[in-house]
């Protein structure tokens, strides 16, 4: 009765609550927020307390003392830590109310992986009620993907949607409103900067951190060789003298670490051309695939996936906000479609 | 080249095809490498260096399409989705609203938010508050009323009491009794002067001055008021008011009950179902109810004009 009431001063929302970043679409409002997935503790005596949530936190991953740990609590685009999960969400959720008077209490949806298992939706669920969500609704990853980037998909015509978020890449085929085809692997952007580190561990003998790695990735990251050669300036700590040492890395190095992950994404791709419809694939092939998400920021890959499988490829518009736009649109489809759109569990 | 020209001139108010038409041709390439380096139908390519935007899929294919192109000729592709923007309606996408922008937003409206529901909230008590004593205390107030109307008593400076049973009683006088007897046997007293001092006969005669003039205002107020019975063979609302406006009588009836109540004339009735109304009188006088009530419910002041 109490939720009902705060209801009413709460907004609706769609949440992308995703392995890097945490996306919030608030109805009639677009995109409001826009931070990473993660979370700072600290730790005074047995006492737990959330020292920094979001871009805060985020500059403290890896550069904290003792009594703070600064958590990403998604991993592989399901719920790793529930508890700071939570608090994350309660913190966000507050954050785009900004409303200290009546705790919001707004109806949510929230984007999950197609691949995720019954525990990790219901532990979404779980954590998003627990921050104070009054209904919560979730919906098919690829799917709000694919409503974000505007694809018809009610209509009777096959759209492939590649999502490369954080932790997973999801590949859908869409038609009718619904989800002909998924397929869900766990390569994303945090998989590309592992790689990043590990090839310059093993090539320079340095170590680098995650964030000089996503660095790296963002400014010379390439997919596919282009003509032009970029390079980056990096200091990392030399395995062999102990000492911080500077070197220079380029574009050509940068997409040679990046090809196993790489390579991972386009099996998925083809493998889902393969298992898909022989009709829903025409007309893949006649308009194309589409891809969205972070990782397809990633220069050059929708011309490694174009070459791979011989399709036209196209960057969605806007591609980091597409889940978060998509499950908005969503929300507001739910009320004049009824559940249609919406994964039951 | 010069009907490549002729159709450049045709559709110069249309989508600026051309000019990817110029880039490519400026790199020395044909459509069909293009075709091959995008993966897409040559009839797509021509469409768009056409400007027949209809062609393609959709819009936003459309889209993904020209940038494609755009990228790999190595040109600026705003130019071009700007130009669709105006001719299909979709709005340029607003980038990522800051949070702190969304926190001044609420800011404004935040302090006005909260003194505003607060006082809703506070309004809502109050008339909470008020119609719950309205309901419960009307009922009190007429029954102290019929109390004391039907029984008025007055208090002698000797101790005893004087009980006035009936205000609009056919005789408003002291009652027979003993309380009654009090006062003729300060009457009695005064007849018998020999055993009094002066002062005695003096304090008794005052004090016998104030029971009669006590007991002859009382008959002056019961003269003024009105009285008004009313017996019920049915369900009905009844609501009485009197002179002042004060209600007297606010509440549902049944079958076979009565309303019995004075008051000060005239009274303004409200009977909400006129047919259960089986008989009423206004100072003895019987009432026509059926004649006064309209749609099954009467509303009319007593005495009638």
């Amino acid at each position: 009765m109490l939720k009902k009431i705060r209801g009413i001063f709460s907004s609706d929302l769609s949440i992308d609550l995703g392995t890097a970043n945490t996306l919030i679409y608030v109805r009639d409002r677009d995109i409001v927020l826009n931070e990473p997935s993660v979370v700072a503790i600290r730790q005074t005596g047995n006492q737990k307390s959330v020292a920094a949530v979001g871009s805060d936190a985020k500059r403290m991953l890896g550069r904290t003392p003792g009594n703070i740990t600064a958590i990403r609590p998604m991993k592989d685009g399901v719920i790793a830590d529930f508890h700071v999960t939570e608090k994350m969400l309660q913190y966000f959720i507050s954050k785009v109310h900004d409303n200290s008077f009546l705790t919001p209490s707004p109806r949510v949806l929230v984007c999950v992986p197609c691949k995720s298992t019954q525990v990790e939706r219901r532990a979404i669920k779980e954590s998003a009620l627990g921050a104070g969500a009054r209904e919560v609704y979730l919906i098919d990853e690829p799917m709000a993907a694919a409503i974000g980037a505007g694809l018809p998909v009610e209509e009777a015509n096959g759209s492939m949607v590649v999502d490369i978020g954080g932790g997973t890449t999801e590949i859908a085929v869409i038609s009718l409103n619904g989800i002909v085809y998924a397929e869900s692997v766990r390569v994303g952007g945090d998989r590309f900067d592992e790689s990043i580190v590990t090839y310059v561990r093993r090539n320079y003998g340095s170590l680098i951190g995650d964030a000089t790695a996503e660095r790296i990735k963002q400014e010379i990251g390439t997919a596919y060789p282009a003509t032009e050669v970029r390079e980056i300036d990096v200091r990392g700590r030399n395995l062999a003298e102990g000492i911080p040492r500077s070197f220079t890395l380029n574009s050509n190095e940068i997409l040679e670490a990046l090809q196993e992950p790489l390579s991972s994404i386009v099996q998925a791709v083809k493998s889902a051309l393969e298992q898909c419809p022989p009709e829903l694939a025409s007309d893949i092939a006649e308009r194309g695939i589409v891809l969205t998400g972070g990782g397809a920021l990633l220069r050059n890959i929708d011309r490694l996936i174009g070459e791979e499988t011989g399709l036209p490829v196209i960057v969605a518009e806007d591609p980091l906000t597409c889940v978060a736009r998509g499950g908005g649109k969503a929300l507001e489809m739910l009320d004049k479609h009824g559940f249609e759109l919406v994964a039951h569990d | 080249m010069t009907t490549e020209q002729t159709v450049e001139q045709a559709e110069s108010q249309r989508f600026p095809g051309e000019r990817l038409q110029t880039a490519r041709m400026a790199r020395g390439l044909t459509i069909d490498d293009i075709a091959n380096a995008l993966h897409l139908p040559a009839s797509y390519i021509e469409a768009l260096e056409n400007g027949d935007i209809d062609c393609l899929p959709s819009v936003v294919f459309a889209r993904g399409y020209i940038r494609s192109y755009a990228k790999f000729l190595d040109v600026d592709a705003d130019e071009f989705l700007g130009y669709l923007d105006e001719q299909y309606g979709m709005a340029q996408r607003s980038s990522v609203k800051s949070v702190t922008k969304v926190r001044q937003q609420m800011k404004l409206s935040h302090p006005l938010l909260r003194l505003s529901t607060w006082l809703l909230l506070i309004i809502v008590i109050g008339a909470s508050i008020w119609w719950w004593r309205t309901q419960h205390e009307l009922p009190e107030i007429s029954g102290h009323s019929g109390e004391q109307q039907n029984a008025i008593s007055v208090e002698t400076s000797s101790g005893d009491t004087l009980v006035i049973p009936a205000l609009n009683d056919a005789e408003p006088a002291v009652d027979e009794g003993a309380p009654a007897e009090a006062v003729s046997e300060a009457a009695a007293e005064e007849e018998a002067p020999s055993d009094l001092t002066e002062q005695q006969i003096a304090q008794l005669q005052a004090e016998l001055d104030a029971v009669e003039g006590t007991a002859s205002d009382e008959a002056a107020a019961a003269a003024e008021l009105s009285r008004l019975q009313i017996s019920f063979s049915g369900e009905c609302w009844v609501t009485i008011k009197d002179a002042s406006g004060k209600t007297l009588f606010n509440n549902v009836r049944n079958a076979g009950s009565k309303v019995d109540i004075s008051g000060e004339a005239p009274f303004s009735v409200l009977l909400g179902a006129s047919a259960g109304v089986s008989g009423m009188r206004f100072n003895g006088e019987a009432v026509d109810v059926v004649a006064l009530s309209r749609d099954g419910m009467a509303r009319f002041t007593l005495p009638l004009d």
